[in-house]
């Protein structure tokens, strides 16, 4: 019962917390899980709490990956492209998920990529990992684990992994 | 005649309100049943009906409909970005202009990158759909324990250098290469071979940015096509203006459509002002009166009245084009008013008149009425109408013309004194049947046309018929340099209410291409169809095929030799984890058409289903222009199949017509001898009536050969009027010798060659003002009608009286001549 209040009052914080919308600076790291080979990249993201994202890089310079509403704006390694979510399963679910774990609804976000929940809390961070390898089922365009790190504190999103099912790990530190 | 008519002009003396009031309650129910009539301008229905495929050809298939947009730089040539911007712009635009009006369906300007996603999610969750079963010997080779060794070591490389993870995925689906047994180049088909930048579709060079505009509005609505015109014209200016750096053309079926439209219509504007500022003139300076012009209109007016109400109360509509043609064959109702009323300005006795015009007033009408009617026994509704408004028409004015116009020409002093007169008289009375050299001219004019008459050719090619504004042609030239390399594209349809029949017709439809192609006739084909579109039998057929290749023996085989070399080579045999649920899953069949994972507006190029339920698919062929009939030929004995050509098979239809045409012209030649024969009782006289008649069509054809002129369509309909307008001459110029014969009277001919002077004028004048016309069409009619009057005058001015003369030498014949009763 003890453990049920807990988890209410975490939603309840880190909701509270998204729903407030963040600005801050952002390093990202991709992994090829296959090769091992390694991206660095950095920039601005700028999150209303509920459906804009914007994440300007200025490494490299010119990319962005933007969400306005339904529409997903892509400028990213020499592809310009933009998608309408509302007509794409894949990118509907990358965007959702994306979202969900920005502001802190990482149940939705589990639910969506048939993935499990464990949550563990140590040293001032609590650990949200949303793992769907054993399902087996992950949805198109779905992640096959994501790992949310937030601040015990004041529930703020520290760093976000997302393993995408073709081995792509990106990592996200939130500044 | 005059014993009908006399009677009824003394009742209406007497009765004179009674007759106005005829007048005026018969042509208000005339205009107002008239003003009902609706009519027709869907060309299919010029034509007669030869097949179902025809039909479909003339019916609203968006593909075929479809308006291209192109846009290019005007000056410095513009980025490929700069260009789709521009694009854009004018696409937002044009639905801007178009929120109220809502002429445009849809535009394909751009692939939405969402579709190629959703294509290849649905590729594969469907993939044994898509494997032809000609592509497992491929795949038996792919999964031999060597080609995976090859193949895995490839996957490492491309792997190990992917920085994104879009090859990974690709691998990760697909370790054995197999895609390219299954797709080939489907998706560079998919696009039309138009390069895709940024979404949009370039031309292979990438320096015209091509946009489809499919309109709301049926072709045939010239109405909202006119508007919709207006409105493309208008924003296409104000887009060049604002952007000077981009121009925009515009061409497709119903541009086409609009553009013949509208030079017809100012076409008919300008010959019709000219002819009627030049016959103004003209009677103004003979007559000196109006009140003559008002006088030769009344029973035209009334006669196209009643026409127009009689066609209502018959069928209750009528092709446009028919009332057209129609409205120029009045002109030959104008030559009997012409003929009462000079009549009428050298005798001044309205009794008088109707003793000497009725007769032959009547019986021109009666024949030309008859070569009318025969029209009415073709297949083709063009002709019918034509045949049904002329007739009637005729009928009226001819009836006003000798009921009701005399009590408008009151008794009144004869004009012979009239010095305009006096010098037509004498031109007239020139002897020319009495010149030798003369006649001996008209007689080798004659041959001469007379030999030359079978080489005429009648070009049922409706092509040449159409105009095309000169923005409209460099539109097409552009599109044409830009992306068809010199062929001909042409695309064919294969039609059912069923899908699955229709996709196993277009099947039939490629065995046919794939053989002209082996043969050189078809330079290339659009495949694309049946690649992507299955019916619901084959795919049945494939899942079976793909379970019976797959194997649990062959499954678990395949993913050790898979599991083994990525170990070998240092990767994780869990990558391949989609691939294996790929062979794993058990398929079903589906269908592409319903899923929507293709965009309506591009689902279109491929497949359309119309309104009545029925399935088109669309397949492109590219060949030599030269050929393009002969693929036609063959391509269309597939079942099910029509090209999206309209013009293909009016070729047969206008023959239809052509065809239909000569037997009219036989069936009504026959009738008008005919009523000669009745009326006239004597085989000669009828024969002296008759035969300038046929001599003159000889003279049209002899003639328009010699000069390289060909029949079409249209001045072949509208030399019927040279017909009636040639028997009516010949009846009055007979009625004229023969009363000169009977009493001696010379002044009754005079008086009719007044008449036929001031007819042939008329119409002359109203024929030669349609050679300013700019369209093909109606100035094709000005030369072959021209030559046809020219020879009816020259023929009756010398001929029939040279002949007349001759047969009066034939004591028998001036029995039966003077035998007559005199008038």
């Amino acid at each position: 019962m003890r453990r049920i209040f807990l988890v209410f009052c975490l939603i309840l914080n880190i909701t509270a917390f998204a729903q407030k919308g963040y600005e801050m600076d952002f390093t990202q790291t991709r992994v090829m899980k296959v090769s091992g080979k390694t991206v660095e990249k950095a920039g601005h993201l700028v999150f209303d709490g509920v459906d804009h994202l914007s994440m300007i890089y200025s490494e490299p310079e010119g990319d962005f990956f933007i969400i306005e509403g339904n529409i997903v704006k892509i400028n990213m390694d020499g592809k310009n492209v933009e998608y309408d979510a509302e007509k794409a399963k894949a990118i509907a679910l990358q965007r959702a998920t994306l979202l969900n774990c920005l502001s802190g609804n990482w149940q939705q976000a589990a639910a969506d990529n048939n993935a499990e929940i464990t949550i563990t809390e140590e040293d001032g961070l609590r650990m949200v990992f949303i793992d769907a390898k054993r399902q087996q089922k992950t949805p198109k365009g779905g992640y096959v684990a994501v790992t949310l790190t937030y601040n015990a504190d004041d529930d703020s999103l520290l760093e976000m992994i997302l393993e995408q099912k073709n081995g792509v790990i990106n990592t996200y530190e939130l500044k | 005649m005059h014993r009908v008519f006399l009677p009824i002009y003394r009742f209406f003396s007497g009765h004179k309100v009674l007759m106005y009031l005829i007048i005026a309650v018969t042509t208000v129910i005339f205009a107002v049943f008239g003003m009902r009539l609706h009519y027709e301008e869907d060309i299919s229905k010029l034509l007669p009906t030869s097949s179902v495929e025809s039909q479909m050809a003339f019916s609203s298939i968006a593909l075929k409909d479809k308006i291209y947009l192109q846009f290019i730089s005007s000056g410095e040539p513009l980025s490929t970005d700069e260009l789709s911007e521009r694009a854009d712009e004018f696409v937002e635009t044009l639905f801007e202009k178009d929120k109220d009006s809502r002429f445009i369906s849809n535009i394909l300007y751009k692939m939405e990158p969402e579709m190629a996603l959703n294509a290849l999610d649905f590729v594969l969750e469907h993939v044994p759909s898509f494997v032809d079963t000609s592509a497992y010997w491929q795949f038996e080779q792919a999964v031999e324990p060597d080609a995976v060794a090859v193949q895995m070591s490839a996957n490492y490389y491309l792997l190990m250098d992917d920085e994104t993870g879009s090859v990974t995925q690709m691998v990760a689906y697909d370790p054995l290469k197999l895609k390219e047994a299954v797709l080939g180049d489907m998706l560079g088909e998919a696009t039309g071979g138009f390069n895709i930048i940024g979404g949009h579709f370039f031309c292979s060079d990438s320096t015209v940015v091509i946009a489809y505009l499919a309109p709301a509005f049926k072709s045939l609505d010239s109405k909202s096509a006119r508007a919709f015109y207006a409105m493309l014209t208008e924003a296409q200016d104000e887009f060049e203006t604002e952007y000077p750096d981009v121009r925009v053309h515009v061409h497709g079926i119903p541009i086409g459509s609009v553009c013949n439209a509208s030079r017809i219509r100012s076409d008919l504007v300008v010959t019709v002002g000219i002819s009627l500022v030049m016959i103004l003139i003209l009677i103004g300076f003979c007559f000196r009166s109006m009140q003559f012009l008002v006088k030769l209109l009344l029973p035209i007016v009334y006669g196209a009245l009643f026409s127009l109400a009689c066609i209502y109360w018959i069928k209750g509509g009528m092709s446009l084009m028919a009332l057209g043609l129609g409205a120029i064959v009045l002109g030959v109702a104008i030559s009997y008013c012409l003929h009462v009323l000079i009549h009428h300005f050298f005798v001044g006795d309205p009794e008088r008149l109707l003793r000497d015009e009725s007769t032959p007033v009547f019986l021109g009408c009666i024949t030309t009425v008859g070569a009318f009617c025969s029209l009415l026994f073709t297949e083709s509704d063009l002709l019918r109408d034509f045949g049904l408004f002329a007739s009637l028409a005729l009928l009226g004015s001819t009836f006003f013309t000798l009921v009701f116009l005399p009590h408008f020409l009151p008794p009144r002093k004869a004009h012979s004194d009239n010095n305009t007169f006096r010098f037509i008289m004498r031109i007239n009375d020139l002897p020319f049947d009495r010149k030798k050299w003369f006649l001996l001219t008209i007689v080798a004019v004659l041959t001469i046309g007379v030999v030359f008459s079978p080489k005429v050719e009648f070009d049922s090619d409706l092509r040449n018929l159409n105009y095309g504004t000169a923005k409209k042609i460099e539109a097409e030239r552009l599109f044409d340099e830009k992306n068809n390399d010199g062929f001909a594209h042409v695309y064919y349809a294969t039609v059912s209410t069923d899908l699955d029949e229709a996709l196993d017709a277009d099947k039939g439809l490629m065995r046919i291409l794939d053989s002209l192609k082996g043969i050189g006739m078809v330079h290339s084909y659009s495949d694309i169809i049946p690649k992507l579109f299955v019916t619901k039998n084959d795919q049945q057929l494939r899942i079976e095929v793909w379970n019976k290749f797959w194997t649990q023996e062959r499954k678990d085989n395949t993913m050790s030799l898979i599991d083994e070399n990525a170990v070998q080579l240092g990767l994780d045999p869990d990558l391949f984890i989609d691939f294996q649920d790929l062979i794993n899953t058990d398929y079903k069949v589906a269908s592409l058409m319903e899923s929507g994972v293709v965009p309506e507006n591009l689902l279109g190029n491929f497949i359309e289903c119309n309104s009545d339920g029925q399935y088109m698919v669309f397949t492109n062929v590219a060949t030599e222009p030269a050929k393009k009939d002969l693929v036609t030929d063959v391509a269309v004995t597939n079942p099910k199949t029509f090209v999206l050509e309209p013009f293909y098979y009016c070729k047969d239809m206008v023959q239809l017509v052509h065809d239909d045409f000569n037997i009219a012209v036989w069936v009504s030649s026959l009738f008008v001898l005919l009523i000669l024969l009745v009326s006239f009782r004597n085989i000669f006289t009828a024969l002296l009536s008759f035969i300038p008649m046929v001599i003159s069509w000889f003279m049209v054809q002899g003639y328009m050969a010699l000069i390289g002129l060909e029949f079409n369509l249209i001045n072949i309909v509208i030399s019927t009027f040279i017909f009636g307008v040639g028997v009516d001459y010949s009846i009055f110029i007979t009625e004229g010798l023969l009363t000169q014969a009977r009493t001696g009277r010379h002044d009754v001919l005079s008086w009719h060659k007044v008449a036929i002077f001031f007819s042939a004028l008329i119409l002359v004048i109203v024929v030669s003002s349609l050679l300013f016309a700019v369209h093909p069409a109606i100035r094709s009619i000005g030369l072959s009608t021209l030559i046809g009057m020219a020879s009816t005058i020259m023929i009756s001015y010398s001929l029939q009286p040279f002949v007349f003369r001759q047969l009066m030498k034939m004591p028998a014949y001036k029995r039966s001549v003077m035998s007559k009763k005199t008038k």
